[in-house]
């Protein structure tokens, strides 16, 4: 709650109109209709997973560099979903894993600039690999930013706190 | 070709030195494994982690020796020292966090804290209410045996081990050149990411020691993308980069820019001039038309290193990406992977190699999610009855082995071809040698 407690909740017309932009947006993951989805994120979009680990209370490292998953801007998501999209351009998904998105504890604020929302969530990711029919399940917490453009919202910024410090999967050729 | 009978105490047989022919077992086996955690794992030096992860006193990392828990400890002495993460009295783990700095580990169960130098500092009780029936020189925490090289904190709980130096013998030529090219070394950008493969450690192993063909198969479309060559080009240049049988089953790859590839593409400008100060003229030679390098120290330490960039706007950085295989089961292994950069690099670079690194080299990354299907396809392919009793092929050693290249200029046999699977099979010589021996 703390990461709250200060904030402006939004109206309930903007809280329906993000909930359906996040929910499309799962529905466009599972659909991997990535070319969609590159339409509704700004130019300066950030996208980043960074590695989880396991601490002391207060013992948590201040680390100038952080090693992760994902680190991508819009160059390197429109070249990673051109892979995945395409048929036989990688052998990560071709056959395409099969993800279901449950996207749940959906907040959101007013974000510091006019025309943003901070938007939190958590998501399960249901994944079934060409290679495994055993489901990897992956869980993660996302904290977005969503900004207004033309009258339209998009994702300009999103941290995907994900829950595993050892990911049990050998790949995470999908977006959450 | 099968082998079908073979001595269980004498598994080294199943990889046939004179042909080429591995048989499947090695990959996938639970008594296979379990006896390489004995006469490798525990015989061996490993990697337990680089000196920029612990560099102040009291800073301790946890880490995995084949499947026992360890910790790395710059203990407040100074020393880098690597104990058995396990308490003498009972045997529970003394530190259960990934990283921290600490002057002691405590013990969940009875409390028992031992200092940072692996030293027991208090127990339950007065120590007066043994009645000296106790030596408490037996309950400190177990040691293992810790070398360093170039940075690079290697450990072996094995006695008549020889030493770190004999062990990595020809592989210091190469490691210096990717962790001692300059006069502060390499540090490590973050902690490690880990994940879980569907695959024997040793698909990584060989994988890294190098496997050139399946660069452009597994990788074909993300390489095009990456890196701006066709790939007839990026086929030819990897058909003529050396691959060198360092020696000890270490082993490694070079792929050379192709023609009119500018010199030191991808590296940092501010730091290329220090190398010179660290390193041979045969060394800078390899090291300035390198496009692509990839190592394997054995048992199950390796690194990969090449500019790419995954944007048409900006040029290729260099990353630089070291990792562990650790051997969890016959068939699931650990992936530890960090990334490093010249300690000597601006902040700016930096980041911009490990941003490139993240995107091509761990679980999410573009190069690696391939590898990683590639590899539980042979693992799946080959765990059945049938499968393990069939063979994997390194036969094109035979072709391979009569190209060996006279005039290179690093140690080790260094042979034509990255095509060649010499130095790959190299790995798992090293590997039939300790696996019939039980030893070092
Ligand atoms: S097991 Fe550690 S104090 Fe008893
Ligand atoms: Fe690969």
């Amino acid at each position: 709650m703390s990461e709250s407690s200060q904030r402006v909740e939004v109206s309930d017309h903007d809280y329906r109109r993000i909930t359906t932009f996040v929910y499309d947006e799962a529905e466009l993951f599972e659909e991997k209709d990535y070319q969609t989805w590159l339409s509704r994120v700004t130019e300066d979009i950030s996208y980043q997973m960074p590695v989880r680990g396991v601490f002391e209370k207060g013992q948590q490292s201040e680390q100038k560099f952080q090693n992760g998953y994902f680190d991508d801007d819009l160059d390197s998501l429109i070249l990673r979903t051109t892979l995945w999209a395409q048929a036989s351009t990688t052998v990560a998904e071709s056959p395409p894993s099969i993800t279901r998105h449950f996207v749940t504890n959906i907040r959101a604020y007013a974000g510091e600039a006019a025309g943003t929302f901070q938007v939190t969530s958590n998501v399960l990711v249901f994944r079934i690999r060409s290679t495994s029919s055993t489901p990897h399940l992956f869980s993660c917490r996302r904290n977005d930013l969503l900004r207004e453009v033309d009258g339209e919202l998009k994702l300009a910024y999103r941290l995907v706190k994900m829950d595993e410090p050892v990911v049990q999967s050998p790949n995470l050729s999908f977006l959450v | 070709m099968k082998i079908e009978q073979f001595d269980p105490q004498r598994p080294g047989d199943l990889v046939d030195p004179e042909t080429g022919w591995v048989n499947r077992r090695v990959f996938v086996d639970a008594d296979v494994h379990a006896m390489e955690l004995k006469r490798i794992f525990a015989q061996t030096w490993l990697f337990v982690g680089h000196e920029s992860e612990v560099s102040a006193p009291g800073d301790y990392v946890t880490r995995i020796m084949g499947d026992d828990p360890v910790i790395l400890s710059h203990s407040s002495d100074g020393q880098f020292r690597v104990f058995l993460n396990a308490c003498p009295h009972r045997g529970a783990l003394v530190c259960r966090a990934d990283a921290g700095n600490s002057p002691s580990f405590n013990c969940p169960y009875h409390g028992w804290t031992f200092r940072n130098d692996g030293h027991l500092h208090s127990l339950a009780d007065k120590p007066e209410s043994y009645k000296n029936k106790v030596d408490f020189d037996d309950y400190n925490l177990v040691q293992a045996r810790v070398g360093v090289y170039a940075g690079l904190i290697f450990a072996t709980f094995n006695e008549a081990a020889p030493d770190l130096e004999t062990h990595l013998g020809n592989a210091r030529w190469y490691i210096d050149l990717f962790f001692n090219r300059t006069p502060n070394g390499a540090e490590v950008l973050g902690a490690p990411v880990k994940w879980v493969a569907n695959m024997n450690w040793k698909y990584g192993a060989i994988n890294f020691a190098a496997d050139g063909p399946h660069a452009l198969a597994a990788h074909g479309p993300i390489s095009r993308m990456a890196i701006d060559m066709p790939t007839e080009a990026l086929v030819e240049i990897a058909k003529n980069g050396p691959a060198v049988r360092i020696g000890n089953g270490h082993g490694c790859i070079f792929v050379p820019g192709p023609p009119g590839f500018p010199d030191w593409t991808g590296f940092d400008p501010a730091t290329v001039p220090l190398y010179e100060h660290m390193l041979s003229a045969g060394q800078l030679g390899q090291l300035k038309n390198m496009f692509n390098g990839v190592m394997t120290v054995f048992p199950n330490l390796s690194w990969v290193h090449f500019p790419v960039t995954l944007s048409p706007k900006k040029p290729p950085v260099n990353f630089f990406n070291m990792r562990v295989w650790q051997p969890t089961s016959a068939s699931s292994s650990e992936i530890w992977g960090w990334f490093l950069a010249d300690k000597e690099s601006a902040d700016e670079y930096k980041e911009a190699s490990l941003r490139l690194g993240i995107q091509t080299f761990t679980g999410a990354g573009t190069f690696d999610q391939d590898d990683s299907e590639a590899w539980a396809s042979m693992d799946l392919g080959s765990r059945g009855t049938i499968g393990r009793q069939r063979m994997s092929s390194f036969q094109m050693i035979l072709a391979g082995q009569e190209d060996l290249l006279p005039d290179f200029p690093g140690p080790g046999e260094a042979y034509h071809s990255t095509y060649s699977e010499m130095s790959e099979f190299g790995v798992l010589l090293k590997w039939r040698e300790m696996m019939q021996t039980g030893g070092a």
